[in-house]
């Protein structure tokens, strides 16, 4: 049994591999179409292919490690996902701004004075070092609260997919069957 | 003793005549049928009488009741001798149907009737309800009416006048029997063929080789005269009944010319009394005069299933006596059709009808030609006369095809619907919508400077200040770090388990590290673990990097790049395998067999032959293995499907890890027995573990700026906590939206 375990990962794996291939030559041919058929926004969907077919070939005459594979990724794909997140952190913080003037209740107060109380032990204050007691504090913070909610989290996770599964061996739920 | 009856002249003849004395026919059948037994005397079964009809011939008059009798000893014995083949009428109509009745004998019936009888007149007995009217003449000679008596008179004085009921159907008195016994010699010496009825028999002539006296009186009979209309067709005979005639010509007399009773030279005299069914008769004869004209021959379409005709009584057909019918009834069917338009009763009965008051929504429903018909019936019918053919000469017995017959242009329906206008109002409001969908709607024009732009604009520029104030101050004035590392106290259980499993580490030992992160999140993670990987370094330990997403290949030798950018010479002792494909089973497969799923590495060597890779074969061969990511559901793909193989030979898991996955992944540390023997967390940690370490390193770097964010994102949650809160708290407006939100 264990062969054959093996032998069907092996050919799960293989099919993964292709469905890689297809999704990207899926993506070729929806923006394809879309500059064939002068859509909106074409424009973008020919910067798309044009890098697409730039990468491709870039990395596969170079090899992905290659001097221009890296400076394409360290130059372009790097920044450009960093400042996404980076502009998720700005709008997390104006959300925490205006929180209190869109809805102004105890458990708005709660969530920002925690995200307060994180943000200042996380990191020695300037000029003042750090503060008593608050490392304790933040300990409190992150392995015990947040713990202690990540662990409700899973075990509700775990508690979902045996239900699940379950469902799907007494036939309840047919994923696969449309 | 009852008489035999002539079943072609219905004249009496003795009981052992064997062919009629009047008209020559066969009296008694040359076949006779078994059941009539030998001497075809068989008594005949007197059928019962229902309660019901029993009733009705109690209320009949005497006279009536004594013809019924003695047609009934008449018509019985003829019954009987039909044979067993025919069922008696009893049988197949019930009881309710009446009785047919014969003619009386003549014996019995005054001379005004016997002389019609004589003159070849054949008709059918009618039916109970018919009969009354018809036979009253007959029973009473000297009540008869002057009318009746003025007919027989001028019968008399022109001879032997053409059959009455010649033109309306020539179907036998007697019960037809589908034997030939029943027929007379000279019938059934015609062909089997000709025996058969005719399609039409009022225009077929009676031919036969043996012409009885009956119908020679017929022949030499007085010519019509010249004001009576002939019922006989000749002009308008068709082709297939000449083409009959020709071919029987040689064998068969010429058909007989019968004339009508000129009944319509009488004139009702006044003070003359009209009996009550006269009346009857009368009213309806002018319901039928209001119908349209049918052809004469429309009668034998009644005659079609001669199957029934051969079995029923002639009684049930409800032809009438028409030796006691009344010479008006003969202008009626004698007529000519009419050219079919309504008549002047119908067309006075229509005038006096109030126009129907339909309303609004059922004109607007109704075609235009059903409300005003371009066409006529009377169009129709004159040219419906057919040409050729079996029904040359017909008329109207075909419908016409409307495709050839309307050569006109097709009326043009108005497609337009008569809707009142509170309808048509909701019609152009609904229009009006549609047409203001597709247009494009004109957005508010937007303030070039809104508040929130503003906001934005404030929260990234003290952002930025806050990341580049320590950085610049560090550069430019005291060229030191402002922010010190984090001390022992920081130093967590977690970041000292990392270190003691990197630090048991033998030289050289292989190390599988995994690159599960996303560019976006390269400098948390890179900085979080560029301490780890120099102690790596440091102990010469073999790399080995996979990784589960297109992008971590490339992150991997990202991260070598940037750690032999630093060095005097580059660290080449690792391997690149690059992605692994298919997510968990991709993962649980490389964790079994390491080499049949990964067999090349990204130059496309073989990375099992040689070096440190070349004793591995499964993945706890690995010392170490080390997790790199900032997704939660990649660590536990990797704690689940890996780490048992590790627990196995008590390998260490590692996971570098971005500071929101920490308290995900803290419980699998936290774990007894544990499932991941070490973790670093973000930033934060990895600045911990190089101070663990004692070797500053990328998180180093970033810890003033990182600890400058931190701050100015902490001053403007509460600013806007203090200003927003305020303003929420002591606004009436806001008080009185929150009461009424509780």
């Amino acid at each position: 049994m264990r062969s054959l375990r093996v032998l069907l990962v092996q050919w799960a794996i293989i099919l993964a591999a292709f469905a890689l291939i297809v999704g990207i030559l899926n993506l070729a041919n929806v923006h394809l179409t879309r500059i064939r058929e002068r859509q909106v926004n074409s424009g973008y969907s020919l910067i798309l292919l044009v890098s697409l077919v730039l990468t491709i070939t870039i990395v596969g005459y170079f090899r992905p490690n290659g001097t221009w594979s890296l400076w394409i990724f360290n130059n372009i794909q790097v920044p450009i996902e960093s400042s996404l997140v980076a502009l998720l952190a700005v709008l997390l913080l104006l959300a925490a701004i205006q929180l209190l003037r869109r809805r102004l209740n105890l458990f708005s107060v709660i969530l920002l004075v925690t995200a307060l109380v994180a943000l200042f032990t996380t990191t020695p204050l300037f000029f003042l070092g750090e503060l008593p007691g608050v490392n304790s504090i933040h300990q409190l913070l992150s392995q015990v609260l947040a713990v202690a909610g990540a662990r409700g989290i899973l075990l509700g996770v775990a508690l979902g997919t045996i239900l699940t599964g379950v469902r799907v061996l007494i036939g309840a739920d047919r994923p696969y069957s449309g | 003793m009852a008489d035999i009856r002539c079943p072609m002249c219905s004249k009496p003849n003795p009981e052992d005549a064997e062919v009629c004395q009047y008209c020559q026919a066969r009296l008694k059948p040359l076949v006779v049928s078994s059941a009539s037994g030998p001497g075809g005397s068989i008594p005949p079964k007197k059928p019962p009488v229902s309660p019901a009809k029993a009733e009705h011939d109690s209320a009949l008059p005497d006279w009536l009741d004594r013809i019924r009798s003695e047609d009934e000893n008449v018509t019985e014995p003829e019954e009987a001798e039909a044979g067993s083949a025919f069922q008696p009428e009893e049988a197949i109509y019930g009881d309710d149907k009446p009785q047919p009745v014969g003619k009386a004998e003549s014996s019995d019936l005054p001379d005004w009737l016997a002389s019609l009888g004589a003159s070849g007149t054949i008709t059918e007995p009618p039916s109970e309800e018919e009969k009354k009217p018809a036979e009253l003449p007959a029973e009473k000679n000297e009540d008869e009416p002057d009318w009746l008596e003025r007919i027989r008179a001028r019968q008399e004085t022109e001879g032997n006048e053409p059959p009455l009921g010649v033109f309306i159907t020539d179907i036998p008195s007697e019960p037809v029997s589908s034997e030939n016994t029943h027929l007379p010699n000279w019938i059934s010496s015609l062909p089997e063929q000709e025996s058969a009825p005719p399609p039409f028999h009022e225009e077929t002539p009676v031919q036969s080789t043996e012409q009885p006296d009956w119908l020679s009186r017929l022949d030499t009979g007085p010519s019509p005269e010249p004001g009576v209309q002939p019922f006989s067709n000749e002009p308008e005979m068709p082709d297939w009944l000449s083409r009959l005639s020709g071919q029987e010509a040689g064998g068969l007399p010429e058909p007989t010319q019968v004339e009508p009773l000129d009944a319509r030279s009488y004139q009702q005299q006044p003070g003359e009394e009209i009996p009550d069914w006269l009346s009857k008769l009368e009213s309806s004869s002018a319901e039928k005069d209001q119908l349209p004209a049918l052809p004469a021959l429309i009668l034998n379409d009644e005659t079609e299933d001669h199957d029934i005709l051969k079995t029923e009584a002639p009684a049930a057909e409800g032809t009438p006596d028409l030796n006691a019918l009344p010479d008006w009834i003969f202008n009626v069917t004698a007529e000519e059709p009419s050219a079919g338009g309504p008549s002047s009763a119908e067309a006075e009965s229509e005038a006096g009808l109030e126009p129907a008051q339909l309303p609004s929504w059922l004109e607007a429903m109704r075609p235009i030609e059903a409300a005003a018909p371009l066409v006529s019936s009377q169009e129709d019918l004159s040219a419906a006369v057919e040409k050729g053919g079996p029904l040359a000469g017909l008329r109207g017995v075909l419908p016409i095809d409307p495709n050839i017959s309307r050569l006109r242009k097709p009326s043009a329906y108005s497609i337009k619907l008569q809707v009142p206008e509170d309808q048509q109002a909701l019609v152009k409001r609904l229009e009006d919508l549609i047409a203001t969908e597709a247009d494009a709607r004109s957005q508010p024009r937007k303030q070039s400077i809104s508040s929130q732009s503003l906001l934005r604009m404030f929260v990234a520029i003290v952002l930025f200040l806050g990341i580049l104030a320590p950085m610049l101050y560090d550069r430019m004035y005291t060229d030191q770090k402002l922010l010190e590392l984090p001390g022992v106290e920081r130093i967590t259980k977690d970041i000292s388990d990392t270190n003691f499993s990197l630090g048991t580490l033998p030289v050289g030992a292989p190390v599988l590290l995994a690159f599960d992160y996303q560019p976006g999140v390269s400098a948390e993670i890179e900085a979080a673990s560029a301490a780890i990987l120099d102690q790596l370094i440091s102990r010469a330990a073999f790399l080995t990097m996979v990784s589960t997403k297109p992008t971590g290949p490339v992150l991997g030798e990202r991260v070598l790049q940037g750690i032999n950018s630093k060095r005097a010479s580059p660290y080449t002792n690792y391997t690149n395998l690059g992605f692994i494909p298919g997510g968990e089973s991709g993962l649980i497969g490389f964790a079994e067999r390491p080499r049949q799923v990964m067999p090349y590495n990204l130059k496309s060597q073989e990375a099992w032959s040689s070096g440190p890779p070349a004793g591995i074969h499964k993945i706890s061969d690995f010392s170490l293995v080390l997790v790199f990511t900032e997704n939660s559901e990649t660590a536990r793909s990797w704690i689940e499907q890996v780490q048992p193989f590790l627990a196995a030979q008590k390998r260490p898991l590692i996971m570098v890890v971005s500071a929101q996955v920490e308290p995900l992944i803290r419980p699998y540390y936290e774990a007894n027995p544990k499932q991941v023997n070490g973790m670093v967390a973000g930033l934060a940690g990895g600045a911990a573990y190089e101070s663990l370490t004692g070797h500053p390193s990328v998180a180093r770097d970033y810890w003033d700026a990182f600890g400058g964010g931190m701050m100015a994102a902490s001053i403007l949650i509460l600013a806007g906590m203090l200003i927003y809160g305020g303003i929420g708290l002591f606004s009436p407006v806001k008080r009185a939206e929150g009461e009424a939100a509780k």
